[in-house]
């Protein structure tokens, strides 16, 4: 058997005085499949970047090293030899559809020009070779689709021509860094199973980056696991994920969040009460014409008793966001808000911001949620300033630690400015900042979507213990099934803004009563 | 001074060029507010008789010193000069002329050429070129500071009140700055100057009617942006008011791009001024002025130092203000205090990468 197409031999990467990765060797053959996994930071993006020597040269270099691509070195090799390996022999699709297309040229400009380059083809023989490959994809009405700019297409559609542009050359070895993050569930699994069946149909080989273990095990002849940019442990599938060897691997495997919702008395008095609840955004308005509006939200009906979780799920656009918002009254809403008795809908805004101070949120993004210029003591204090006038420094100071405390951060960390903390220590901080005021109901917009797997489960072992210790009222919004499954007592499905589905949250996981359910559900967990 | 200012002046002082541009500017700005010690047709101060006196700051009459007249002694005329000389002493300041005065001990023609006794010559009137510099350079910057002060005020909370609240408020405020901004700016100044006597707040306020719209856009744009970040809708969900919202959470936001534009224009405003002037619709004829002095180095062009120094006042100073300006952006910019420390890491990098 001749070499393997791809050989990775002791690489090592640095950028200045970063060691992003040390000492990594792999293969790839043609027609397999090979997953590299690891959570953000790991290097792994690097790895599948210095392949096609991709990396911001001279910012980055190989101290040591060997990349072989059928044979040929890679590391070194001048730019005429690279050329005519990037796009040809190696393709690459990236994570974000969105900014990998040129907004200002037609799909079908798009990939003729790979076509043109690489193949020397002509307009006539680019154009039939394009509507082919768009075909292949699976692009529904292709020849339409041919004119279309990429802002007229959808997630999912986009990520079909990058692939399509990508097989232009059919190439014998194919990346997909994170090919399907950015896209909702139910069309990552599509654009899955669309990868499968165009690799076995080509022949290539291919490989895989993601963080997304369920994706990698139904996809991979043989993982990878990178943690801070070394290889701690490779083999077939089944054994990584069976008879996991490294502690990491453990590590990894068992950070999916799971365990049950915390006790809840099904009798508790409801708290919070929708009836009728739409919201609206207004989406221009011409001078004579009539009112043009977007209905976000649509009819929706929900009562949350006291403790509760309720989880919201649903895909991009289906609307959950802007039920958080609207109920909280940051968007305007139509319907009745009934809190603790108190008909919110109805607030003066004088009365609404006293109310505020028993309705919190929390929001997915923990870098864009928390003011770059104000220390976190700042921002935790913010709402007491407002709420609790008549504290003290003395006693503001002390509830900040407190609450501080109680998200295990150190309350010594007060005067510290958010950029000095990671991720899921934001996250921590964002929830703290809600806990200050000692709500009796928060909304979590998406708390955990931003975090790596590992800190996804610590956030939602935080949460579900706060809830128990201060009896805390939640509505949980998430794409992520599993992570609703582990907190929520009521579940909610959404689809472009109408509830298609909602009860008890073991009876719709058990037996989800519509089809849109039951394909949420398939494509969550059923790998 | 919390930490998050501590680090700015350190970026500041970080940059060499803008912490140095910055003390020069200083040192000559207060060297200018003592420009009557520096340059001024009286003395310091002298004995007479026995006593000081203090010509700078009080004025003394012609009798007191042994003439005649009534009116404020002059100290460059001989007989008061000698009156001083066999009574007492005194000290004089480095330039024996102020702005306005007139050396009726040179020969013609004027303008007189740089030399010994007028250090950068004199203008077509025998006023000492140096001295009027001085104040020039004085009234310049104190002009500019407060027409700076004032349209970043007045345009930070147009655009703040139009980027933040959005909607219609935000339609009629721009549909009012686009008209505003139409006018024909230089003849409504001319129309204006010729109305009133322009004096240095009429000019002032005149200026700041039309130097308020270069900012309203940026900070629009910015209070546009920033009211939809997560920060401010928890705030908003934290019950705080707009006001704070605006003024904690989203102002120092938009405050770098106020800040990339102050430089610009404080030194827009000098050169406002200093146009103004050079047209003959600026400060009354007796103030010193930049433009004044250019008008008589275009009608003496014979006389190459009247131009040359004033063009290298101007420059300088506008540069000096300039790279402050930068200095103050760069230190306020947060990811460039992210990028210090990547910066030490990408130094590192240049010491290894030749290497590769």
């Amino acid at each position: 058997m001749s070499d393997p197409f791809v050989q990775v031999r002791d690489l090592h990467v640095r950028f200045g005085s970063n060691h992003a990765v040390r000492g990594v060797s792999f293969d790839v053959a043609e027609g397999e499949t090979v997953a590299i996994v690891g959570e953000s930071g790991s290097g792994k993006s690097v790895i599948a970047l210095s392949i096609l020597q991709l990396l911001p040269y001279p910012m980055a270099s190989h101290p040591k090293g060997s990349v072989l691509v059928g044979g040929q070195e890679m590391i070194g090799a001048d730019e005429a030899q690279l050329r005519a390996v990037r796009g040809s022999q190696v393709s690459m699709i990236f994570q974000e559809p969105m900014i990998s297309l040129n907004p200002l040229h037609t799909v079908a400009k798009q990939i003729r020009e790979t076509l043109v380059t690489h193949k020397g083809l002509t307009r006539n023989a680019a154009r039939d070779r394009t509507l082919e490959l768009l075909e292949m994809v699976q692009l529904d009405d292709a020849v339409r689709r041919l004119g279309a700019y990429p802002h007229e297409l959808s997630g999912g559609q986009r990520q079909r021509v990058m692939i399509a542009m990508a097989l232009a050359n059919e190439p014998r070895l194919l990346i997909a860094d994170e090919p399907t993050t950015a896209l909702d569930v139910t069309i990552q699994a599509r654009i899955l199973e669309l990868l499968k069946k165009l690799q076995g149909e080509l022949g290539m080989g291919l490989l895989l980056i993601s963080h997304d273990l369920g994706i990698v095990r139904s996809m991979a002849d043989r993982v990878c696991v990178m943690t801070h940019g070394e290889i701690v442990e490779s083999g077939s599938t089944g054994k990584i994920f069976d008879e996991p060897e490294h502690s990491y691997t453990q590590h990894l495997l068992a950070a999916e969040p799971k365990g049950d919702p915390v006790a809840w008395n099904p009798h508790a008095k409801p708290l919070l009460s929708l009836r009728d609840f739409n919201v609206n955004y207004k989406i221009g308005k011409g001078w004579f014409g009539r009112r043009k509006e977007f209905q976000a939200v649509k009819n929706l009906n929900l009562e949350v008793g006291e403790g509760q979780t309720v989880g919201v799920v649903g895909e991009s656009g289906s609307g959950k966001t802007t039920l958080g918002l609207g109920l909280l009254r940051l968007l305007h809403a139509e319907g009745t808000i009934t809190f603790d008795g108190i008909a919110v809908h109805n607030l003066s805004s004088k009365a609404l911001t006293a109310q505020r101070k028993h309705m919190q949120v929390v929001f997915q993004d923990p870098f864009g949620s928390l003011s770059p210029r104000l220390s976190v003591r700042q921002i935790i204090e913010e709402g007491l300033r407002v709420h609790e006038r008549d504290m003290d420094v003395n006693a503001r100071e002390e509830r900040v630690a407190e609450v501080l405390s109680e998200v295990n951060l150190e309350p010594d960390q007060m005067d510290r400015y958010p950029h000095e903390f990671s991720g899921g220590q934001r996250q921590r901080i964002s929830i703290a900042r809600a806990l200050a005021l000692r709500p009796k109901f928060i909304v979590l917009d998406e708390p955990t979507s931003a975090l790596d797997m590992s800190v996804q489960a610590q956030i939602v072992d935080l949460l579900r213990e706060l809830q128990h210790r201060h009896s805390l009222t939640y509505l949980f919004i998430s794409h992520d099934l599993k992570v609703v499954r582990a907190v929520a007592h009521y579940l909610v499905v959404m689809k472009e803004g109408v509830v298609v589905e909602q009860g008890p949250a073991e009876q719709v996981f058990e037996n989800p009563q519509t089809d849109y359910t039951k394909e949420l559900m398939t494509a969550a967990f059923v790998r | 001074m919390s930490p998050l200012n501590q680090r700015r002046l350190a970026m500041f002082k970080a940059n060499r060029r803008g912490y140095f541009s910055f003390w020069i500017f200083l040192g000559l700005f207060v060297l200018s507010l003592f420009g009557e010690f520096i340059a001024n047709d009286k003395p310091i101060v002298f004995s007479y008789h026995g006593d000081l006196f203090f010509p700078v700051m009080v004025s003394y009459t012609d009798r007191e010193l042994g003439g005649v007249l009534a009116t404020e002694a002059d100290y460059r005329d001989p007989f008061i000069r000698k009156q001083i000389e066999s009574n007492g002493w005194s000290i004089w300041p480095l330039v024996p002329f102020a702005y306005d005065t007139i050396d009726w001990d040179l020969q013609p023609p004027y303008p007189a050429p740089p030399s010994g006794r007028p250090w950068l010559g004199t203008d077509g009137l025998s006023t000492d070129t140096f001295a009027i510099l001085l104040y020039a350079f004085r009234l310049s910057v104190l002009f500019g500071l407060s027409l700076t002060l004032i349209s970043s005020l007045i345009g930070v909370t147009v655009g703040a009140l139009q980027g933040y609240f959005g909607g219609l408020t935000d339609l009629i405020g721009q549909r009012v700055v686009e008209i505003w901004a139409g006018l024909p700016i230089l003849f409504v100044l001319i129309i204006l100057a010729s109305v009133v006597e322009p004096n240095f707040f009429w000019l002032l306020a005149i200026l700041s009617l039309f130097s308020w719209m270069a900012l309203v856009g940026v900070v629009r744009a910015e209070f546009l942006r920033a009211r939809n970040f997560e920060f401010v809708r928890a705030a908003r969900a934290l019950g705080v008011s707009d006001l704070t919202i605006m003024r904690r959470h989203v102002l120092p936001n938009a405050m770098v791009a106020t800040l990339t534009y102050l430089p610009f224009i404080l030194n827009g405003s000098i050169t406002t001024l200093t146009a103004l002037d050079f047209l003959g619709f600026g400060l009354p004829l007796e103030s010193p002025s930049f433009g004044r002095l250019l008008s008589q180095a275009k009608a003496n062009l014979h006389a190459p130092w009247i131009g040359i120094s004033v063009f290298m006042t101007l420059a300088t100073m506008l540069t000096l203000l300039i790279f402050v300006g930068e200095a103050v952006r760069d230190a306020f910019d947060p990811r460039r205090t992210l990028k210090g420390a990547l910066d030490e890491s990408s130094t590192d990098l240049m010491e290894s990468s030749p290497g590769v």
